[in-house]
């Protein structure tokens, strides 16, 4: 049952088991899994069924640290959440990414990969990909009926993102929404205290309003908080009336360790004079049967753990094939030294002295393409730090709520993480007549201005053993707080390189069988 | 154009740390000729002018090595398969000895950046060789 909160009488007061904050990615995943059970959900969304302009406003912050986006653009506020608009691109995080990393700070999940595997199965169905085979290079030549990049040094191997269509939640989803006679979704509604008891040791209920409507309460014995990793530190920090540091923040941990995927565009150039070798797969989405896949590149296990470094994940765009008839005419200055690097590679490699274009397949290469001109695009890991936080503005919002401020802070160690990494490809693609790499970041710890990160908000309310690295434990339960839960990519440890999205419905589903588990 | 080992030519190979050239200086094929070595090798570059270009980059990093046969000397002891005893009969057998030279130079991170592009040393010095001969005997392709 889908409501419109503005109706409510104002004072209303619904009791429930489980109240769900949010209905994005996490709380429809949520909502979905226990529809049909015993147990009584409300499912509070702050915006209607489609886009409004004052809903989303609530969304506006402040950015305090390096550039970012604005806040209200990088989220949408209305059923379905950011899957409204996102991209579709999926990939799990990977076994590595879950361990303690001595080298990173602060890494180290309280689960591991094999722990959300069973998940990932299930998300890949409920984001309407295919089978949990990402890092699968021969499953994936068997399917593509391409060969995929010859990389042998162990510094550098391919990787599969696949491409949910993309699935919108909000319309993919609304009708199970509707039908399920335990969920009571309710639009318009906009959570502004999280009450708790006075020693903050259990959630006693939710406050709501609407804008220009009623305002009522919700008590629940459980909740779950999913409304991003911006949102969710936003309300745990507002919700000061009893504990003034607010919700679950005995240890000063909420809102710390905002992590991105710094992306920046251009990472570095690539002329191949093989461009065969980079099958359709690497250059564009290549539509299978069941799925939708794009190879990609990552450092291997091996490189991350003798060099300790971070993750990091490139795609290949082409930006420009050349040809016999366009190297016969003069090339603009700025793409001069690209041919010069394209004709050096040619004239020593004795499998392409030669003008005969390459046999192709597929779409790529294009029919007389000698060589390509490309470039990279990258999302690399951010360590955990906490000086990257979310805290809360002196501005308010249309409700009178204290606005997000954001202060998202990169490292040093970061950037040189990435750099060594882009070289090791350089040097992979060299080692096997690959191509010739242009890495185009300096050789220091500065990150370019350019630098931007992916929409990929994590680690606000991060997932630990201990109260004192984490907000929530490994059933993403709040330290400290006995019925409030919170689902999304806040609660990652670390971040990995893969879009979030995946990972956010997977442990949605294991927090959905936890509150099965618990309500039994 | 003649190519002599000059006095600043062993000095440099010193310099750079090649054990080979601190044993005893020799040609790109222990029976060779140098300056019909650093001809041959210049002339696997059907592009001349592209490897000219970035061999004066490289040599302006590196100017110690503004020298053909040193340049011959180093590319000849980059790591790579044992030297036959005599020049390989075909351009590509040439051409294969030095890929695999290129390909070690990546393993082993012998590279240098010219202009931004992370080469091998031995194809960077190779457009060096291009370079120097070119200016040597300007209008005439290496």
């Amino acid at each position: 049952m889908i409501e419109d909160a503005r109706r409510l009488p104002e004072d209303t007061l619904i009791e429930t088991d489980l109240a769900i904050i949010g209905a994005g990615a996490a709380g429809i995943t949520i909502a979905r899994e226990l529809a049909g059970t015993d147990i009584q959900i409300c499912l509070l969304e702050s915006g209607g069924l489609e886009f409004e302009q004052d809903t989303q406003n609530l969304y506006t912050g402040e950015n305090d640290g390096r550039w970012y986006f604005p806040l209200d653009k990088c989220r949408l506020r209305y059923f379905g959440g950011s899957t409204n608009h996102w991209g579709g691109w999926c990939r799990p995080l990977t076994p590595i990414d879950f361990e303690v990393r001595d080298w990173v700070p602060y890494s180290g999940w309280p689960i591991t990969r094999a722990d959300l595997d069973p998940y990932y199965e299930r998300a890949q169905t409920v984001t309407e990909t295919g089978p949990l085979r990402y890092d699968a290079t021969a499953f994936w030549e068997e399917q593509t009926g391409a060969k995929m990049l010859p990389l042998s040094l162990g510094l550098i191997t391919t990787t599969f993102f696949q491409y949910s269509p993309p699935t919108r939640f909000g319309t993919r989803y609304r009708k199970d929404i509707e039908q399920a006679a335990n969920v009571r979704a309710l639009l318009h509604a906009t959570v502004t205290e999280i009450e708790t008891s006075e020693t903050g040791a259990e959630v006693t209920g939710l406050r709501i309003a609407t804008l220009g409507g009623p305002s009522f309460r919700v008590r629940a014995r459980r909740y779950i908080l999913a409304t991003g990793a911006i949102e969710n530190p936003r309300l745990l920090l507002l919700s000061n009336r009893a504990q003034p540091a607010g919700v679950g923040n005995t240890h000063d941990l909420v809102g710390r360790f905002f992590m991105e995927h710094p992306h920046v565009p251009g990472v570095a150039g690539m002329v191949t004079s093989r461009p065969e070798a980079f099958n359709t797969a690497y250059t564009q989405h290549l539509s299978l049967a069941d799925s939708i896949v794009h190879a990609a590149l990552i450092p291997t296990d091996a490189l991350l753990r003798r060099e300790r470094l971070q993750q990091a994940v490139f795609t290949i765009g082409v930006m420009g094939v050349f040809t016999a008839e366009n190297l016969a005419s003069a090339a603009p200055a700025d793409q001069q030294r690209a041919r010069d690097i394209f004709n050096l590679q040619r004239d020593l490699d004795p499998a392409r002295a030669t003008d005969h274009p390459p046999a192709g397949y597929n779409d790529w290469p294009p029919a007389g393409a000698l060589g390509a001109n490309c470039t990279f695009g990258c999302a690399c890991e951010q360590a955990p730090n906490p000086d990257s936080r979310v805290t809360l503005s002196d501005e308010r919002d249309a409700l009178g709520l204290p606005r997000a401020r954001l202060d998202w802070r990169l490292s040093e160690a970061d950037k040189l993480s990435l750099n060594r990494i882009v070289r090791a490809v350089a040097e992979e693609f060299g080692a096997q007549s690959l191509g010739r790499v242009r890495p185009a970041l300096s050789d220091d710890g500065n990150w370019p201005g350019e630098t931007i990160g992916g929409y990929h908000h994590m680690g606000t309310t991060r997932m630990a053993d201990s109260p004192d690295l984490g907000v929530v434990d490994a059933n993403c339960r709040v330290h400290g707080v006995a019925n409030l839960y919170i689902a999304g990519s806040s609660v990652f440890t670390t971040g990995g390189a893969s879009n979030p999205t995946l990972t956010i419905v997977a442990l949605a589903l294991r927090l959905a069988d936890h509150m099965r588990i618990q309500s039994s | 154009m003649s190519l002599r080992v000059s006095r600043r030519t062993v000095l440099a190979a010193l310099a750079a740390g090649i054990v080979g050239a601190a044993i005893g200086l020799r040609r790109y094929w222990p029976g060779g000729d140098v300056t019909r070595d650093a001809r041959r090798l210049a002339a696997l570059l059907r592009h001349p002018d592209s490897a000219a270009w970035l061999g004066r980059f490289y040599l302006e990093v590196n100017p110690r090595e503004a020298d053909a046969a040193l340049l011959v000397t180093l590319i000849g002891a980059a790591r790579g398969p044992a030297l036959p005893p005599a020049s390989p009969s075909t351009d590509e057998a040439l051409r294969a000895d030095l890929e695999e030279r290129i390909r070690n130079d990546f393993i082993y991170s012998n590279t240098v950046e010219v202009d931004g592009w992370l080469l091998s040393l031995t194809e960077a010095r190779l457009c060096a060789l291009v370079s120097l001969l070119r200016d040597a005997s300007p209008g005439i392709d290496a």
